[in-house]
């Protein structure tokens, strides 16, 4: 039984940069997902009725950023010192940016064809600025496939995961943003982070 | 606005820098000797945690010894860059308030890493960029994080609650602010009766359940307190009476402004106010 007990959807979502920082680091914990069916049932036991939330001795804590910026300090994950500790947090709201964006804007859409031609556009203008700001971000903070300093921190999986789900799909993605696609080979390369990402369900985001 | 003056607070380090404050030539005896009791009930409240969450070398800076230079650049007026002031403001920590007024935004942008403000300049440090990267940041370095790792958490979350709320601000109130259109009366309105009541019942909830001695979280003050308050003297422009409901709201604001370096702060802010804002 662990301390830690991380509650989201079967879904990669709001939830995998914890689930990828849990597994960088070995740290236990028990990956709890709830179908979409059992959810309703569950919704008012969750703090601000939520999903993620991680529960941790007596408390109980939401909102996905809040929770994985925890658990990268529980697992030494957060950055080396405290500027980088900053750094880390840049880098990671920066590519949040149009990650959020597609969340408020194209992931709602309904119609296959609408969604696909605003996902189109996104890529072309939020997706390509964000990868442009991360770009510039890692080339002043870090170094070596590390996005701050020189040692794995939080916000190169933040880099994994967001790439993974959305970036990769940016046409000549890895020549127009090399500084990016170092971090993502290097953190596809850990072995908590392949050994986990080789096992974990599939689903559709 | 910029303090020019060549004190900076010391940092020494394995000590705990809240008491230090008191070797300040301006007048901070209030502000360290309500740290010193609240160190007090913190050491009683740490033995609870000494074995699990504690992790002290990443709640505060403690590595370095030389004083920082910091520089703040933002806009003139309060916007995503008021909470970083008002971070420095009640710590007593000097730093260069550099405002960029909005015609010179267009030339001054492309000298920013990602044409946006605030941004942070830490001695020869690559600039640091995110508003709310900067204020966890300062809030380490001047021991306003939070105590342990839990409670850094609990900040951690009012602080993304704020953000959210900052962001809604920024995106609907700030324009009508700074530019009216015919609808502003009408957006306003909106905004209070509903985004506005949202946020401030959910604060007034984690504040009940997170704070003690008035405070929004743990017993001594925090970045969380002051990004409410920033966030709620943005509201009271819109609507004096807008904590009228919430009495843990009204509560926690007299007690943060009870702190000296805040109030004096506070004080000449409303007199240099130029803008609404």
């Amino acid at each position: 039984m662990s301390d830690y007990n991380l509650k989201y959807f079967n879904l990669r979502g709001r939830g995998e940069i914890t689930r990828l920082i849990f597994a960088a680091s070995g740290k236990k914990y028990n990956d709890e997902r709830v179908e979409f069916e059992q959810w309703p049932a569950q919704k008012n036991q969750a703090p601000l009725g939520q999903l993620p939330y991680l529960k941790v001795g007596p408390v109980e804590l939401p909102q996905s950023l809040a929770i994985a910026r925890f658990v990268a300090r529980e697992t030494g994950l957060a950055g080396k010192n405290s500027l980088e500790q900053a750094q880390a947090d840049a880098v990671v709201e920066t590519i949040m940016e149009p990650v959020n964006y597609y969340y408020s804007n194209i992931f709602r859409i309904q119609d296959a064809d609408e969604k696909a031609e605003a996902f189109r556009a996104f890529l072309k203008e939020q997706g390509t600025k964000g990868a442009q700001n991360v770009e510039k971000l890692v080339g002043m903070y870090g170094s070596n496939g590390y996005s701050v300093g020189d040692s794995l921190s939080w916000a190169d999986l933040a880099i994994f995961d967001v790439i993974f789900s959305l970036l990769s799909k940016h046409p000549e993605f890895s020549e127009k943003f090399p500084a990016l696609n170092a971090v993502y080979e290097n953190v596809k390369a850990n072995p908590g982070v392949a050994e986990y990402v080789k096992n974990r369900p599939e689903t559709p985001f | 606005m910029g303090c020019s003056s060549s004190k900076t607070q010391v940092i020494e380090p394995g000590k705990d820098n809240t008491s230090e404050r008191g070797t300040s030539e301006r007048h901070t005896s209030d502000n360290s000797s309500e740290n010193e009791s609240n160190d007090q009930a913190d050491q009683k409240s740490e033995s609870v945690f000494s074995n699990s969450r504690k992790n002290s070398t990443l709640a505060s800076s403690k590595t370095s010894v030389k004083p920082r230079s910091y520089k703040l650049n933002y806009f003139d007026f309060s916007g995503r860059g008021e909470l970083i002031r008002l971070i420095f403001a009640v710590s007593n920590t000097d730093y260069n308030d550099e405002r960029t007024g909005f015609k010179d935004w267009q030339t001054k942008r492309k000298k920013t890493p990602l044409e946006q403000l605030p941004n942070l300049e830490v001695d020869k440090e690559p600039t640091l960029v995110q508003s709310m990267a900067i204020a966890r940041y300062l809030a380490r370095e001047m021991n306003l994080a939070g105590s342990d790792n839990y409670e850094i958490a609990k900040v951690d979350f009012v602080l993304d609650l704020c953000k959210e709320f900052m962001d809604l601000l920024a995106a609907y109130v700030f324009p009508e602010l700074l530019f009216p259109t015919d609808e502003k009366e009408e957006i306003i309105d909106n905004f209070l009766k509903h985004v506005a009541e949202d946020f401030l019942k959910n604060i007034e909830i984690l504040i009940t359940k997170f704070g003690k001695n008035g405070y929004a979280v743990g017993n001594k003050l925090t970045v969380a307190d002051l990004f409410i308050h920033d966030l709620v003297s943005n509201m009271i422009k819109l609507d004096s009476f807008v904590l009228d409901n919430y009495s843990k709201l009204k509560q926690n604001r007299n007690k943060v402004e009870d702190n000296s370096n805040l109030k004096s702060y506070l004080d000449n802010r409303r007199k240099m106010q130029k803008l609404n804002f």
